[in-house]
């Protein structure tokens, strides 16, 4: 280990050098096209946001919070996350472990159904649970039998976003799992922990950062999902629209203070989780930073 | 606490790691076991741990001094592991991860915190860094790794302690002072340990006993000096350090390799029968003088640095044979690169094929 620090001490070095050389101008213009961009796409809307919901001053901003069906989405958002977080947490850190700490048959195939919902849209993927559960759908006819509503109800919206947010926290801990591979784990069960108390002891400390993280992301996502949603809900006011839907809702009735106000909710959620992600990434870098590599004296 | 294998096989799909392999360490005993990678010496070592079960067998068992644990979960057998890597809990302190081992027992058998600490102090003191006991696994060198897994493999007083190439990942220097560190602890513990490595010179300076393993094989077992000395197969011989081959014949009174006469320590053997034989470097003998019993031979390559002098020669029929002699004896020698010589043999080991009628 040492002997390689000792041949290659100079190109981190070197490669810092090269981007300071940079004439002035080019980074002059490289960092205003930059700035501008962040402004017009994230900095304006937000403003935009902000500014609209304002229009009618603080007192009709307030007030749009009061009405009942605009409580209830926010309601159902909640719902949905609380619901779908929990779960996601579950399966991804399961599909993780497994993942990573074994060698099985169908181990890739696992890897790419778990990007699934990456690469659909949501659309799409809502429209398959109509076609799984809605009246014309496969089950349909057994579900409407039984009395259980799942496309146009809460289980149906709560079923897509478990399915959109479903790669969120899995994709976090797979390749940091992988990484550290199971060595500790190995060494906790000969000193005698049982498997119960390696995982909670020894497993979840040395991933908590990366799940935090996972958690986080999916979170954001389980709330601001609109288009699979969307496809399932039905759009039944105060009973099955989540806050983007409701949004839209608003909107197209022309009330925009009331659609802006409620777009602000989901606009301040998306600054928390950017400063959540940012302590996260924080604290998983200084973890790193402490780790001297094996093997140096 | 002697440990006793038996008749254990381990395979992976269909590639055989152990074959039908049987061991026994003496209470007390630090054996190693010594071969190149692939030869099922980390196998047989995760078998007695309880990390790895071998192929169901009825006359396979494992014994912990008579006991049977071949039943008994890892966690059970109270075995201290090393492992090469480390494997420190990466988390939590040096102390924390000493006590690891205490912390984890059932509420019944854990000892109190007072007596917690008592113990991983005591340890911290055993591997000399007591005051290196709040600093987590990332801060340490790879020696001071190794003695903190070292110790927490002993604090749950371990009935045996399992090595995995613990000095493996460590600096030449750096392991050379850990296992001199290593043999003293023991000599001070006596807890039957068995050493897992694939550096010959480690397992011949720390070892009471060396079993040789290839290809999920016993090769050899026996006290470092009779491996070395008396290796009873030839890749013994070649793996414990370096070695010239000749091929020759059986003769009358020996081994008959172009102009020298070598000794034959086969009783077997009938005149004409092809032979191997094996030279140490150090049973090479270079003369300047031309005589008839020696094999002329030119001076490739002369490396005077180090404890010894190496000359690497060929031989007029084309084979290449390393010598090794003293820095006292190459300069009365005084010879150099591209000069001729004469080349005869002390001592070897003779190998031949099992002569069948």
């Amino acid at each position: 280990m040492a002997s390689l620090d000792t041949i290659y001490p100079a190109v981190p070095i070197k490669v810092k050098a090269a981007t300071n050389q940079e004439p002035l101008w080019v980074r002059v213009i490289l960092i205003s096209i930059s700035l501008t961009f962040i402004g017009l796409f994230l900095f304006l809307p937000l403003a935009a946001i902000m500014t609209e919901a304002l229009r009618k001053g603080i007192g009709a901003y307030l007030e749009s919070f009061q009405d009942e069906d605009a409580l209830a989405a926010i309601k159902l958002t909640l719902i949905a996350a609380a619901i779908s977080v929990p779960a996601n947490l579950v399966f991804g850190a399961a599909a993780a472990w497994a993942l990573a700490k074994f060698d099985f048959r169908g181990r890739n195939v696992l890897v790419t159904l778990i990007d699934l919902p990456f690469a659909v849209s949501p659309v799409i993927a809502g429209l398959v649970f109509v076609l799984l559960f809605g009246l014309q759908g496969w089950l349909g006819p057994w579900l409407s039998e039984h009395d259980i509503k799942i496309i146009f109800a809460v289980p149906g919206i709560v079923l897509c976003t478990i399915f959109v947010t479903f790669p969120f926290v899995a994709r976090e801990l797979i390749p940091l799992m992988q990484e550290q591979g199971n060595e500790e784990e190995m060494a906790a069960l000969v000193l005698g922990a049982s498997g119960w108390k390696t995982f909670w002891r020894v497993t979840v400390p040395n991933v908590k950062w990366a799940l935090l993280y996972g958690v986080i992301l999916c979170n954001a996502r389980a709330m601001g999902e609109f288009g699979a949603v969307s496809v399932v809900s039905g759009h039944i006011r105060g009973k099955t629209n989540t806050m983007p839907l409701h949004v839209e809702v608003l909107y197209n009735e022309y009330n925009f203070v009331a659609a802006f106000a409620v777009a602000s909710l989901l606009a301040m959620l998306a600054l928390v989780t950017l400063a959540l992600k940012s302590l996260v990434e924080w604290r998983m870098n200084r973890t790193d930073v402490e780790t001297i590599p094996p093997g140096k004296e | 606490m002697s440990i006793a294998v038996r008749h254990i096989t381990k395979t992976f799909g269909r590639f055989a790691a152990l074959r039908d392999v049987s061991l026994e360490v003496a209470a007390g005993e630090l054996v190693a076991l010594l071969g190149p990678s692939g030869s099922g010496k980390t196998t047989l070592l995760r078998i007695i741990s309880g990390l790895d079960q071998p192929d169901a067998s009825p006359d396979s068992e494992i014994r912990f001094h008579e006991e049977r644990v071949e039943g008994q979960a890892v966690g059970q057998r109270q075995v201290g592991f090393v492992f090469q890597h480390y494997a420190l809990f990466r988390h939590m302190t040096v102390f924390e991860n000493i006590a690891f081992g205490l912390r984890v027992r059932p509420r019944k058998e854990r000892p109190s915190n007072q007596e917690i600490s008592r113990r991983v102090r005591e340890l911290l003191h055993l591997i000399q860094l007591e005051n290196l006991e709040s600093r987590y696994p990332g801060q340490l060198s790879g020696g001071q790794r190794q003695r903190v897994a070292l110790a927490r493999a002993l604090a749950i007083e371990p009935r045996v302690l399992l090595l995995d190439e613990p000095f493996g990942a460590l600096d030449a220097k750096v392991r050379q002072e850990l296992r001199r560190w290593l043999r003293r602890l023991h000599d001070e513990l006596h807890v039957t340990s068995i050493l897992v490595t694939h550096d010959q010179e480690e397992a011949l300076e720390v070892a009471d006993r060396i079993v040789v393993m290839n290809e999920g094989r016993i090769e050899q077992e026996g006290t470092p000096e009779e491996v070395f000395h008396q290796p009873k197969t030839e890749f013994v011989i070649n793996f414990l350090g370096n070695v010239n081959l000749f091929h020759g014949r059986v003769e009358q009174d020996g081994v008959r390799v172009g102009p020298l006469l070598l000794p034959n320590n086969h009783v077997a053997g009938v005149s004409g029968q092809v032979a191997r034989a094996f030279i140490r470097p150090y049973d090479v003998e270079v003369h300047r003088d031309k005589s008839l019993a020696a094999l002329p031979a030119r001076v490739l390559r002369v490396q005077s640095a180090g404890p010894t002098v190496r000359l690497e020669l060929l031989s007029n029929s084309g084979d290449s044979i390393l010598a090794e002699m003293s820095h006292d004896k190459y300069r009365k020698l005084n010879v150099r690169k591209e000069e001729e010589v004469f080349v005869s043999v002390r001592d070897a080991r003779t190998f031949m094929d099992d002569y069948v009628i």
